[in-house]
């Protein structure tokens, strides 16, 4: 049918298959910002445009629906390059994160400034309902309207900092600007219309053996142009996970494998000239299976007799790690300080307790996106990936080239929170493309999404005991992973659960003990806390109910037990990575601090009861938390800075920037350092070709490690610039110095930098003035905060509610004040949403019974505590000027803990597993009857 | 896929009759969910002037087409329609969901539908050349022609409602509304309906007999509660079982009734 309609004003006229989704018809016509977070459900609201000025989600309509009509894009809203005033207030209020859902989000602003002036919070969380967003927990959204309004920033968001000028002030996040026009920034922004269109095959049985394969039929298809499956794809054994070599990860996974261990493991790939022609020919494949019997708990893996899951060789691991597969263990190690038992006969009063946490889908909205091609020999990548670096390494492993024969460009990522640490992807585009040298595009859909890459079950045993006094004597994590399929992280991830909670304490007895377990569930793997938010929430459940067994206030036995600054952390010795960790003395620790900022606003909080009948009752809990700053002892990151012919500067770092603002960090930091604006430095990031190595976006280093090598190329530069200047003068360098905005000389004559850059790269000069920076660290600062809720628990229906939720951190110097603030909204809400009602559900035959949003509902604006507030502690670490400790992950480790201690405030009952759906509060309210 | 805008109601009903996969296109927030359109025909209503909120000289009546958010921002229509209506899904979706679609998709999971049964709301249709009106309920269990329009009739109509979702962003969980008329200080006329409970909307029958000739203040929970559980037989789902729709069914009652009761204070 023929259709003409208005887009940002220009006339379009197309001739269109009716029932064409006008999500495609827009991108077909290049606009970016109708970005497809759901499998078309009308859930996430990504895809939304304005038709004739009122929001709908794009995926929702067809074609005839706009004909004649005015559709409007975020593309439309700038004219000859200059921002409009609501795109403005987006980037000033540092609501822009990963900048996927972030057009939506404009125009969805739009839509109600177009027809309220000042509108109240009430309207504004009405129009931004229907999209959502997993980085920035929304709070900051309304902060967009006061700029509207005419506000500053300034004048609801703090700077830290008082001798800098740009760490710890307001300054934009580097890229947002390409975010809120919409500019080209994800892998689906530069596929090429002859770009082939891979779909994957994936397993009906969660384990089974592929007896024949027959392609044939598909291959006989006009569009098909290759297919893969077991026979031809590489035979190499690789772990997945994106983590440091040697990896502690098992060696268990090939491309496509004649045998299949979950519903969704891959059978085989078609790549076609269409995504309709390589599904269709994916139809063709003809598959015979035997099917086996197939293990989806623990219990039954651990069996005597148990179906092996993966009956391999784990002398090719490049860490042995404790791995048994005759018995579906994928990996186990244990340790401890001093003598737990001791400690327990010590104690006046000791709590055992059982806990579980379920498997959960991380949801970044942009889904996880490749495209490949082969140039010049080489093969290349662009990638939505959080570990560029290890992907290449991966890869060269996979296909047997060397590293220099493979370029991985992380583009803009649209969340990732672990979900795209890993070579999720990449394994099977780089092999096709490798094969048939043909360019190809991927992208999962969201039910893929979910089955293929989740957070693993965790299944804790926590022993505690502690004196009259409440000084903890012992303390004791025993955990067991259920990792699903294949086991990357499957060590790391309940390991940190325990690196990450007993050394809060001072407690001189400490135990733990990790075993992680295959079975033909959902792959688990890396996600935001890793370990961490589950551990937490069951050590302090369990010392939760210690302290009401000592009679004691839970906030009284934290304070006394918690580490400072000095303490030498010895329990990290044992908790290595696979290997031995390092012992460290804490160079900073803001962590009492942040807990009695947050006690004085927690104890003016008072409980009420409400309800018609007095059914909903009011409780306050706290807990604490840390995290780590990345990995000292095995991670590193590495800067190179160049000064350019106007004097200012090109930062080029390996790490990725997940839309956290690491790129904005380096620049910051590299700005402080040299004196300069941070204009003056722009960043190139995360491309294995031109930029130097670092670990990647992982284990909460971005700011820390990306952001201390950035600080080591700016002191060099800073090195070279001052010998530089001295030769030009003809003085000393001890009589240089740089002054601020760009000037370096004495005080009786100054060059600008612009005068330095000219005379350097000149013939007569010394040379462009290059440096580096690389980052290596044998201690890691430690973030820590407290956090404190008040929830309302309706005992007739379980329903549970957050009123009030008040995350106090130590996260050393907020470089980037509205960024980390909009991290810590953005885990908080992330991780209630993991605390109600966010896990997946399985049917008897391992099929995940809510793989899509309308199943698995995650936190919109409308679910934001009604109070909800970040604060920092400004806390010096010694390490570097620049000590900005990590904090998105950190944020993610207390709301379940601090909610089901307030729900056991409120009503008395103990809540020991996520997620707390109304029927398990039912239930345990009925057994506090009984 | 063919695709006809039919410029009268005779043409629409000549154009369905003739194709067993043809489709009546509103707002598409049903029909376009996950994947385009699986139809062989599909029969665009927008030329049939269908929208609007018109009032009448009792009551008011609105045209098919009419999406949920703008009954929503309407002064025209009782209160609590346009404050169920707020509450569907998002801004989004109500932007394209009209209340046609909603009735002919009979969407077990609607705002809207208790609260029109509850304002005992009547749907106009067109069906075999000829316009006629009977009741939402009827409509519902007869599902013919193409609905032209809902009118209520008596907006003065008492009519409560309660709603519980999961989260902000789901779909509601359970959704219960109450309406009735009062003369001679006595209910009459009382509709109560739920959405959630079942995979149809769910119109009670005895919890009526129970309220009609009662006073108000005569009306116990605990009674209106054992009835309306007698009649009701939840579906759970993986985010909230049937015991807990039980529950939240019970306490939608409670509040409803409390909120009558301090109103009648």
């Amino acid at each position: 049918m023929k259709i003409k309609f208005f887009l940002n004003k220009r006339k379009v006229e197309l001739d269109v298959e009716p029932d064409k989704k006008v999500l495609y018809i827009l991108k077909d016509l290049s606009v970016n910002s109708v970005r497809k977070g759901c499998d078309e459900e009308g859930k996430c609201g990504n895809c939304a445009i304005l038709l004739d000025g009122k929001l709908v989600n794009s995926c929702m309509l067809i074609a005839p629906q706009i004909d004649g009509k005015n559709v409007t894009t975020v593309e439309g809203l700038s004219e000859n390059g200059q921002l409009d005033g609501i795109q403005k207030a987006f980037i000033e209020a540092g609501v822009v994160q990963c900048g996927y859902c972030t057009p939506a989000q404009i125009l969805a602003a739009k839509s109600l400034i177009d027809k309220v002036k000042k509108p109240t919070k009430e309207q504004i969380a009405d129009a931004f309902e229907g999209v959502l967003c997993r980085c920035t927990g929304y709070k900051q959204i309304y902060n967009v309207f006061e700029i509207l309004k005419g506000k500053s920033a300034k004048s609801f968001e703090k700077e830290y900092k008082k001798d800098y000028r740009v760490v710890g002030k307001l300054t934009p996040k580097i890229d947002a600007e390409q975010f809120v026009k919409a500019d080209d920034a994800f892998v689906e922004d530069y596929v090429p219309k002859d770009a082939l269109h891979l779909y994957i095959l994936r397993s009906p049985h969660a384990h089974a053996e592929v007896v024949s394969i027959d392609t044939s039929e598909a291959e006989k298809m006009e569009g098909v142009e290759y297919i893969l499956t077991h026979k031809n794809s590489p035979k190499v054994f690789y772990t997945q996970a994106g983590q440091s070599y040697p990896e502690p990860s098992p060696y268990d996974q090939q491309v496509i494998s004649k045998k299949v261990r979950h519903i969704g493991d891959r059978v085989a790939a078609v790549a076609a000239t269409s995504l309709e022609i390589a599904k269709a020919a994916a139809k063709k494949i003809k598959v015979k299976y035997k099917v086996l019997k197939p293990v989806f708990t623990i219990e039954d893996a651990s069996r005597e007799g148990a179906p092996i899951i993966h009956n391999r060789d784990t002398s090719i691991d490049p860490l042995q790690v404790g791995a048994d597969p005759k018995r579906n263990i994928v990996c186990r190690n244990s340790g401890g300080i001093g003598d737990v038992g001791k400690g327990l006969k010590e104690a006046d009063a000791t709590v055992d307790g059982f806990y579980s946490t379920p498997f959960i889908q991380h949801t970044p909205l942009e889904p996880h996106t490749a495209y490949g091609y082969m140039k010049n020999g080489r093969l290349v990548i662009h990638t939505s990936v959080q570990t560029p670096f290890h992907v290449r390494r991966i890869l060269a492993h996979i296909l047997n080239l060397p590293e220099n024969k493979i370029r991985i460009i992380k583009e803009k990522v649209g969340g990732g929170f672990g979900a795209k640490q890993d070579c999720g992807i990449e394994d099977i585009v780089g092999t096709i493309v490798y094969q048939s040298g043909k360019p190809v595009y991927y992208r999962m859909t969201r039910k893929e999404e979910f089955t293929v890459r989740t957070r693993p079950a965790m299944f804790m045993k926590i022993k505690a005991g502690a004196k009259k006094n409440g000084k903890i004597t012992a303390l004791s994590v025993e955990t067991k992973a259920d990792v699903g399929a294949y086991g990357p992280h499957a060590l790391t991830v309940p390991m940190n659960g325990c690196s990450k909670t007993l050394p809060l304490f001072t407690c001189e007895n400490m135990s733990y003990k990790v075993t992680s377990y295959y079975t033909n569930n959902v792959v688990s793997g890396a996600y935001q806390g890793y370990g961490v938010p589950q551990t937490n929430f069951a050590v302090q459940m369990t010392l939760g109910k210690l302290a009401k067994k000592l009679g004691m206030k839970y906030e009284d036995l934290i304070l006394k037990n918690i580490v400072k600054k000095g303490y030498r952390l010895e329990i990290l010795k044992q908790l290595g990575e696979g290997r031995e960790g390092l012992a460290q003395k804490l160079s900073s620790c803001g962590l009492e601090e942040c807990i009695k900022k947050g006690l004085k606003i927690y104890r003016t909080w008072r409980n009420k009861t409400s309800g018609a009948n007095g059914e909903v009752v009011q409780g306050k809990g706290m807990a604490i938390m840390m995290q780590g700053s990345g990995i000292p002892g095995l991670d590193s990151a590495n800067a190179v800075m160049k000064m350019i012919s106007d004097g200012t500067f090109m930062l080029y770092i390996g790490g990725a920037d997940l839309g956290t603002g690491e790129d904005t960090v380096a620049a910051k930091i590299a700005a402080e350092e040299l004196g300069v604006s941070q204009d003056n430095i722009a960043v190139t990031s995360a491309d294995t070709d031109t930029t130097p190595f670092d670990k990647g976006s992982y284990a909460s280093s971005g700011t820390f490690f990306t952001g201390s090598a950035a600080y080591k190329a700016a002191k060099s530069m800073k090195e070279r610039i001052i010998k530089a200047t001295a030769k030009i003068l003809g003085v000393k360098p001890s009589r240089v110095k740089i002054f601020p905005g760009g000037k370096v000389g004495t005080a009786s004559r100054k060059l600008s930098f612009k005068e330095l850059a000219m005379i350097t790269q000149s013939g007569s000069g010394c040379g462009q003035l290059i440096t580096s920076g690389a980052f290596t660290t044998q201690v890691s600062p430690i973030p820590y905060a407290a956090h404190f809720c008040q929830v309302s628990v309706n005992r007739r229906t379980g329903m549970v509610k957050v009123d009030k939720y008040y995350a106090v951190t130590d996260c050393g110097i907020p470089i980037n004040p509205a960024l980390a603030r909009g991290q810590v909204y953005g885990a908080v809400l992330k991780t209630i949403g993991h605390t109600f009602y966010e896990a997946l559900e399985f049917g008897k035959t391992g099929k995940c019974l809510n793989d899509n949003f309308t199943n698995y509902p995650i936190p919109g604006i409308k679910d934001v505590p009604e109070f909800f507030e970040v604060d920092f502690v400004e806390v010096k670490d010694p390490i570097t000027p620049y000590v900005g400790k990590s904090i998105g992950e950190l944020s993610c480790d207390g709301a379940s803990a601090c909610i089901g201690l307030a729900i056991n405030d409120a009503t008395g009952i103990w809540l020991d597993s996520w997620p707390f759906r109304p029927d398990r509060v039912l239930k345990e309210l009925e057994k506090q009857k009984s | 896929m063919d695709y006809f805008v039919p410029k009268s109601l005779s043409e629409a009903e000549k154009l369905k009759k003739q194709s067993a996969r043809a489709f009546y296109l509103a707002g598409g927030t049903i029909l376009n969910w996950k994947g385009s359109p699986r139809a062989e025909r599909l029969i665009d209503l927008k030329a049939l002037k269908l929208e609007g909120i018109k009032k009448l000289k009792k009551g008011v009546e609105i045209g098919a087409m009419t999406t949920i958010q703008e009954i929503a921002e309407s002064g025209d229509v009782p209160a609590s329609l346009a404050g169920a209506s707020a509450l569907f899904t998002s801004r989004n979706v109500r932007n394209m969901a009209t209340v046609g679609g909603n009735i002919a998709g009979k969407f077990f999971i609607s705002n809207i539908l208790p609260i029109l049964v509850c304002y005992k709301a009547k749907v106009k249709y067109f069906s075999n050349g000829k316009k006629k009106t009977v009741s939402l309920d009827k409509w519902l269990s007869e599902n013919e022609g193409i609905i032209v329009s809902v009118i209520i009739e008596n907006p003065d109509r008492i009519v409560k409602f309660r709603e519980e979702k999961v989260a902000a962003s789901d779909f509601l969980s359970v959704f219960t509304s109450v309406g009735y008329l009062i003369a001679g200080g006595r209910i009459r006329d009382a509709e109560i309906s739920l959405s959630g409970i079942h995979r149809r909307l769910f119109i009670s029958k005895e919890a009526v007999k129970f309220l009609n000739g009662k006073k108000q203040r005569e009306i116990f929970v605990s009674a209106l509660n054992e009835i309306v559980q007698k009649e009701i037989k939840p579906i759970g789902d993986v985010k909230v079982s049937k015991e807990v729709k039980r529950r939240i069914v019970e306490e939608h009652i409670i509040n409803i009734l409390s909120e009558i009761k301090g109103e009648t204070r």
